[in-house]
């Protein structure tokens, strides 16, 4: 029969895995090479290289990772890895739409000649500003429109003339009504009154009123004629303007042009420019009343001038290589696809193709986009709007108050601009497994999930990268440099935030804080470098700022409010350790856990779950010890068994199973009636067949079950008993490692149940002999006697319950 | 009051009538009386013959609005003259009220002819408009006005029905040196601020004497060009205008030939500013 290997307490060095930067040589962090990305994430660097390299619609990417992680740098840097080598887009303008104002031009240029156009443009207009004055002014000009106009106006004058003459000849005065013209019999150059007139001869009579019907016509051809001639003046005076403008303005559009020559879609935009100045000469011939232009200007209502500028909406103009990367911190619609500005003149909102403004997108077209989920999600329209740019592949500017009936003030319809663009989306795991299952188009535009790990594994190698990592944050953040024992410090600290001592965490931001906390603990010490000192105090305080809550659970317990025994021993009662996390601290904390045994239908009772305190994983691990215990005592036979379980003093919730092997300890002490140790926690899920299996948090439950001990003073029997799969895991504080080393606390790897309740009972666990039978006296052979009195006491009870009275 | 050379001005006299009543010359005319410091006096020239022609049965209106002839209805002719004369009264207050000058507005029936000959003196200042629409040349009595405000005793101003410039040079022709036209052109540059043009036709030492004048009558010496033009004719005024960009021609009565009224016509027309006869 073989025997068990009896638990026996870890070495100090199981217990804390301290760094190992032998390898890398350096006195402070200040040497080291900077790491611009997260390191050892080769999946996740893959999937971006890939979305990055791909240029087919809907491989964009989306970047996840836990909170704190900050991916986002990560990603930064590869993707302006990735826009180094691809070239620069395109510049993008808005220009007047002469045709149709309300709807701008959108005009694509080379990168970096937008600003060449609004200044040639602007240079040109100025210029226009000069010479068209200059030449309307001009004797030559005025010359000939004197002439024009004399001569048109000498027709008029002579058919003036004419009528005039023979209405006088006819006896008959044209006069001036309020409303128009009327003739009257005339003699002597006055208008013969009424009464006079009477006193004519009848032929003299019939002859006015004939002359009269005769001057009408000709008066009546001579007033509709008038707006033909008016016409014909105005159309030789504009002809001569034309031809004038045109002249004088040839040479500065030829100079704009000549700039743009292999641009045709600028030079279309130039010629209509041309037209629309030879159809509004008056506009630079005018004067304007002064301060107007400024006014105008102050208010940015935009100048008479205005409508031929260039509204530069994108440029590459910089010396930056490549394409460019943006990344949109506050993701509203307006700052992604871009926005039409509007202002209020005297009540009411008006707006320009000069007030069109870039959105991130613009400003991304041709590169990559970064946007932080959680940001877009929050902001109302956005997502959506993202998604119809991404399958549109355009930009349309979309106003969200028009779309929500807001307002519906006059706006503009802009040119859509074609969106090539690589939308990079980050955010932590749940919100995009969550947006995953609601929104099903994510397939479809998002093509490429990079998945950033939390850890890394723990090797010379991956510490030298996370120091270099370190030394990185503490010169971003501005703080001190560490010393290779702050750095050292630092690392196992990330060993401890990965809870796991073969692991190291790549949440940043958590590094990021102790680094510059320990830094301004070496400002005050007065120190050029962080010791390992600064980053234990560092974290020290970390601890103690939230160490609240923790203490006063602590105290309960030392005032024996919490009833916790640490020494002595009790049948069905043993430690059980739990850990409590709040907003980021986490602390373990021992709980008392009691078993009460009594015959019945094979049934134990979660009192947890019965009060609804329970979660469903603790229900789990207390249905793993009915079958834990029928497996082993009642293979063959039902089993005689009510049980009770209890998370004493328990107020809160209870969830996990982690405590499953303590309750299952606690089970076997009240059926077998051998007391457990007192001195010792227990933490640990078992198995049906008795396995002791790891948990989380068993740092936190060793450090917690220690801090009470040592308040009430180290026996030196304490100790903590865990699976001993969770060795690997312990990255105990100093003092913990400190007191183990001295033999004044132990921490006991555990296997299997037998081993756990040898070590709780001082009893021998027992295995069963080839009689079918445990040795008399082992723990097993008590809990399985116990079992059997079950069954023939409900044997009997149910006789007797059966028999007549 | 001001004076220009011996003449004392007293008054603007502003000839208003149908068709006459635009904001524009109502300004430039307050303009004057605000620059010379003389009183507006605004006379609307109502012809009372007109609502008579309703008798005639045979007498119609060609009405422009409509482009078509209509009865005369008496009534409406009546009532129309009178919201004429109102809307004239109201333009004249206004503007004078901005301008901050004195105004007297009258309504006069009659013959216009035999108003101007009686109520118009030495000393006056009458500013008639060039016809708002070209047919009104047609009419008899716009025809004859402009030879009858030449022929009174006051200077006469002619003012287009768009001036061209509001600000410039003050251009003045001069043929003596006790031009009228050279000392009523100084006092109007002082007061506006502007820069004196000297249009001089004569010896070289006229032109001297000229500036000299000028400048006794308080213009800057830099404030004066003089340009010589060979003769006196509407022609050579207007060459000698050139390009320039004047406010206003102002020159003595006669001064380009008998015919004040055409010369001061055929110069408004080229120029589109107004013309300024001086009265001797």
């Amino acid at each position: 029969m073989a025997t068990l290997d009896p638990a026996s307490p870890l070495p100090p060095e199981r217990l804390y895995r301290p760094a190992d930067i032998a390898a890398l040589s350096f006195e402070t962090t200040a040497e080291l090479a900077p790491v611009g990305v997260l390191v050892d994430q080769p999946r996740a660097h893959a999937a971006i290289r890939f979305g990055t390299a791909m240029g087919v619609r809907g491989f964009n990417i989306f970047a996840i990772g836990a909170n704190g992680a900050r991916i986002q740098n990560s990603v930064r840097a590869l993707l302006d890895d990735a826009a180094r080598t691809r070239p620069k887009p395109p510049d993008w303008v808005y220009v007047n739409n002469f045709a149709v104002p309300y709807r701008p031009m959108a005009i694509s240029l080379p990168p970096g000649r937008a600003p060449a156009l609004d200044k040639a443009v602007h240079d040109l207009i100025d210029d226009v500003k000069v010479a068209l004055p200059a030449v309307f002014e001009s004797e030559d000009y005025q010359k000939r429109r004197s002439a024009i106009e004399q001569a048109i106006r000498g027709k008029n004058e002579r058919g003036f003339n004419a009528l005039r003459d023979k209405a006088t000849a006819k006896g008959i005065a044209i006069l001036r009504t309020p409303a128009g013209f009327a003739l009257a019999p005339m003699k002597d150059g006055q208008v013969v009154p009424p009464a006079d007139f009477n006193a004519w001869t009848a032929e003299q009579q019939q002859a006015v009123q004939t002359a009269i019907e005769e001057l009408e016509k000709d008066l009546e051809e001579t007033l509709r004629a008038l707006p033909r001639f008016e016409r014909e003046q105005r159309d030789a005076v504009r002809e001569l303007d034309r031809e004038t403008a045109r002249g004088a303005i040839a040479q500065p559009m030829d100079e704009c042009r000549t700039q743009f020559t292999d641009l045709p879609k600028v030079l279309e935009h130039i010629d209509a420019i041309q037209a629309d100045i030879l159809d509004n000469i008056p506009l630079f011939t005018t004067p304007q009343p002064p301060g107007e232009e400024a006014a105008a200007a102050a208010l940015r209502l935009g100048g008479l001038f205005d409508r031929y500028e260039i509204n530069v909406l994108v440029t590459n103009a910089d010396g930056e290589p490549g394409a460019p990367v943006i990344e949109e911190v506050h993701p509203t619609l307006s700052n992604l696809v871009g926005r039409i500005e509007h202002l209020a003149v005297q009540g009411a909102l008006v707006t320009n193709f000069r007030l069109i403004k870039a959105g991130s997108l613009h400003r991304a077209n041709g590169g990559a986009l970064m946007i932080d989920l959680r940001n877009l999600l929050t902001e109302p329209l956005s997502w959506a709007a993202l998604k119809r740019a991404l399958l549109r592949q355009e930009v349309v500017i979309e106003d969200a108050a028009r779309f929500t009936g807001i307002t519906t003030t006059v706006t503009l319809e802009p040119d859509p601009i074609p969106l090539d663009v690589k939308v990079v989306l980050f955010g932590d795991r749940m919100l995009y497994y969550t947006l995953a299952g609601l929104d099903p188009d994510i397939p479809q535009y998002f093509k490429v999930l990079a998945d950033f790990d939390d850890d890394v594994d723990r090797s010379p190698a991956s510490e030298a990268m996370i120091a270099r990592l370190i030394g990185s944050i503490a010169a971003e953040s501005g703080s001190k440099p560490l010393d290779r024992g702050g750095v050292g410090r630092v690392l196992e600290h990330a060993a401890r935030l990965a809870d796991d001592a073969s692991k190291l965490t790549l949440l940043v931001e958590s590094i990021l804080d102790v680094v510059a906390e320990a830094s301004y603990r070496a400002e005050q010490g007065g120190r050029a470098a962080v010791t390992r000192a600064d980053v234990e105090q560092a974290i020290a305080q970390q601890r103690y700022r939230a160490a609240r809550v923790e203490e006063r659970g602590r105290e309960m317990i030392l005032r024996d409010i919490a009833l916790i025994a640490t020494s002595g021993s009790s049948v069905g009662q043993i430690n059980g350790l739990s850990v409590l996390s709040l907003a980021g601290h986490s602390f373990g904390r021992p709980s008392r856990i009691t078993a009460r045994v009594r015959p019945g239908t094979g049934r134990i009772i979660d009192i947890e779950r019965e009060v609804q305190l329970g979660g469903p994983l603790h229900s789990k691990g207390v249905l793993i010890l009915s079958g834990f215990l029928a497996g082993r005592y009642a293979p063959d036979v039902p089993m005689s068994l009510y049980a009770s379980l209890v998370f004493e003093q328990s107020y809160g919730g209870v969830d996990g199973d982690s405590a499953s092997s303590a309750e299952l300890y606690a089970l076997l002490s009240a059926l077998a009636e051998v007391p457990l140790r007192q001195d010792l926690a227990v933490t640990g899920s078992v198995d049906q067949h008795g396995t002791v299996q790891a948990i989380g948090g068993v740092n936190e439950k060793i450090e917690g079950y220690f801090d009470v001990c040592v308040a009430r003073g180290l026996t030196g029997t304490q100790g903590v008993m865990i699976p001993a799969s969770n060795v690997q895991h312990l990255m105990l504080r100093a003092d913990v490692v400190e007191a183990c080393a001295a033999g004044r606390f132990a921490i006991y790897p555990i296997g299997v149940i037998d081993q756990g309740i040898e070590l709780l009972t001082g009893r021998a666990a027992g295995e069963r002999g080839a009689d079918g039978h445990y040795p008399d006296g082992s723990v097993n052979r008590l809990v399985e006697d116990r079992l059997a009195l079950f069954a023939k006491v409900r044997q009997a009870f149910g006789r007797d319950a059966s028999d007549p009275p | 009051m001001s004076a220009a050379g011996d003449v004392r001005h007293h008054r603007v006299i502003l000839h208003l009538h149908q068709g006459a009543s635009e904001q524009a010359i109502i300004r430039v005319a307050a303009e004057l009386a605000q620059l010379l410091g003389l009183e507006l006096h605004g006379v609307y020239l109502d012809d009372p013959a007109l609502p008579e022609l309703a008798a005639f049965p045979f007498v119609r209106e060609f009405r422009l609005a409509t482009g078509s002839w209509h009865a005369l209805d008496r009534a409406q002719l009546v009532r129309e003259q009178t919201m004429a004369a109102d809307e004239a009264r109201r333009l004249l207050d206004d503007t004078a009220a901005a301008l901050g000058v004195a105004r007297l507005f009258e309504v006069i029936s009659g013959d216009p002819m035999n108003f101007i000959a009686a109520s118009s003196q030495a000393g006056d200042i009458i500013v008639v408009s060039q016809p708002r629409l070209p047919a009104e040349r047609l009419v008899h009595a716009t025809a004859h006005l402009l030879e009858a405000v030449h022929g009174c005793a006051g200077s006469v101003m002619l003012v287009p029905q768009v001036p061209t410039r509001r600000r410039g040079p003050v251009a003045a022709v001069v043929c003596a040196e006790s031009d009228p036209a050279l000392l009523i052109a100084s006092h109007i540059a002082i007061a506006a601020g502007e820069d004196l043009l000297l249009l001089v036709s004569g010896p070289p030492e006229l032109a001297r004497q000229a500036k000299q004048h000028a400048r006794a009558a308080g213009v800057l010496p830099q404030r004066i060009t003089v340009r010589a033009i060979a003769d006196v004719t509407p022609d050579s005024v207007l060459d000698a205008l050139g390009a320039g960009n004047e406010r206003l021609v102002v020159l003595a009565r006669g001064a380009c030939g008998a015919d004040d009224a055409a010369v001061s016509a055929y110069i408004v027309a080229a120029r589109g500013v107004p013309v300024l006869v001086a009265e001797p």
